[in-house]
């Protein structure tokens, strides 16, 4: 490192006198804002639209197979049937938690968690149905819910991973 | 603004990836100052730099969640706001490599201990002068070095020349500042 190099760096920060103009952020902010609006809204409605099926998925799924076997013969026996579904129910709210918490973490917004608390609520529903139906019927409910559980939990990390941040694109010219 | 520190700045990266606007106003304020003489050093011209340093800062907030993070904001920032610069020098029709071609037999550090200085604070802006009287390949090629503390190997990637040009771009550059200071 000769003299002039070694002074450069040493005084760098006394090479940057000027100011830029207060316009510039003016305009960096109107842009900015348009787009995030935008985002917002993209991921707002994507949410919903994952979210809306979801709850269609289960609702409709289940009440059109108990419909369907209506006059069927209960085969299934409770207890043989909650056991398994209880442990099952453990881990995967325990998976449910930690996706929740990470989405904390990445500062998803609150409409996110108040649209999971709906699903949320169509399952609780789909739980008081469990005590309305006919008895043996209760594997069709506990299986709806299993895969209602799965399917949460898909959700989550379908929104995980668009809220992480992605991989830096070659494109943009300078990133 | 006072720079803030390392806490601070993860602290307004979440906000700003969340939308918040206090937090994307706080960010540039805090890199705006050094990013905008950056640009001064590259173009020469307070409008391309104005243009360019708002531009680099709507690509930096547009694609904020691209920052992963294994460099510092500042880098990450600084190298956005090159690109921008370079890309404005290019669509001026700069050809570095026909620049190049003129001098690449030059060694590099050649005639780089001819002339020395005792320098201080007030040939500061000498120094700028000097810089910003530079042809503009040689001025590219200083600025990355001298300045933005990129190595020859960097350089030659982002101006998509060789080592050896860079190289020896910037020891001409070197003589050119020593010669103008000697004036």
């Amino acid at each position: 490192m000769d003299d002039l190099e070694k002074f450069v760096q040493e005084k760098r920060e006394l090479f940057d006198v000027k100011i830029p103009n207060e316009k510039i952020w003016e305009n960096i902010s109107k842009q900015v804002n348009a787009h995030t609006l935008r985002t917002v809204w993209y991921r707002s409605n994507l949410f919903r639209s994952i979210a809306a099926g979801f709850t269609l998925l289960v609702i409709g799924g289940t009440l059109g197979f108990l419909l369907a076997n209506k006059k069927e013969s209960p085969l299934w026996n409770i207890a043989n049937t909650a056991k398994p579904f209880t442990d099952f129910e453990m881990v995967s709210q325990k998976s449910i938690n930690e996706k929740l918490f990470q989405l904390r973490e990445l500062n998803a917004e609150e409409s996110i968690f108040s649209d999971l608390q709906q699903i949320d609520r169509s399952m609780e529903e789909l739980k008081k149905e469990l005590d309305r139906i006919p008895k043996g019927q209760e594997k069709i409910i506990l299986e709806q819910l299993k895969r209602g559980y799965q399917t949460k939990i898909n959700i989550l990390d379908k929104i995980i991973q668009r809220l992480e941040p992605k991989t830096q694109k070659q494109d943009e010219k300078a990133i | 603004m006072e720079q803030p520190n390392t806490e601070d700045i993860h602290s307004l990266v979440k906000k700003c990836l969340q939308g918040n606007h206090k937090a994307q106003y706080d960010l540039y304020h805090a890199f705006s100052k050094a990013m905008y003489n950056t640009c001064l050093r590259f173009l020469s011209d307070s409008r391309d730099a104005e243009e360019a340093l708002q531009n680099a800062f709507i690509l930096i907030f547009k694609n904020m969640e691209s920052f992963r993070g294994d460099a510092t904001i500042g880098a990450w920032i600084k190298k956005i706001v090159i690109y921008q610069c370079i890309n404005k020098l290019k669509e001026k029709t700069l050809a570095f490599q026909d620049l190049n071609a003129h001098h690449y037999e030059i060694p590099y550090e050649e005639s780089n201990n001819e002339l020395q200085f005792e320098y201080n604070q007030s040939m500061i802006p000498m120094i700028t002068e000097a810089v910003a009287a530079l042809p503009t390949g040689y001025k590219t090629v200083c600025n990355l070095y001298l300045f933005e503390g990129y190595d020859h190997e960097e350089i030659a990637n982002i101006l998509n020349i060789s080592v050896a040009t860079s190289k020896s771009q910037y020891s001409r550059a070197k003589q050119k500042i020593r010669e103008t200071l000697r004036k």
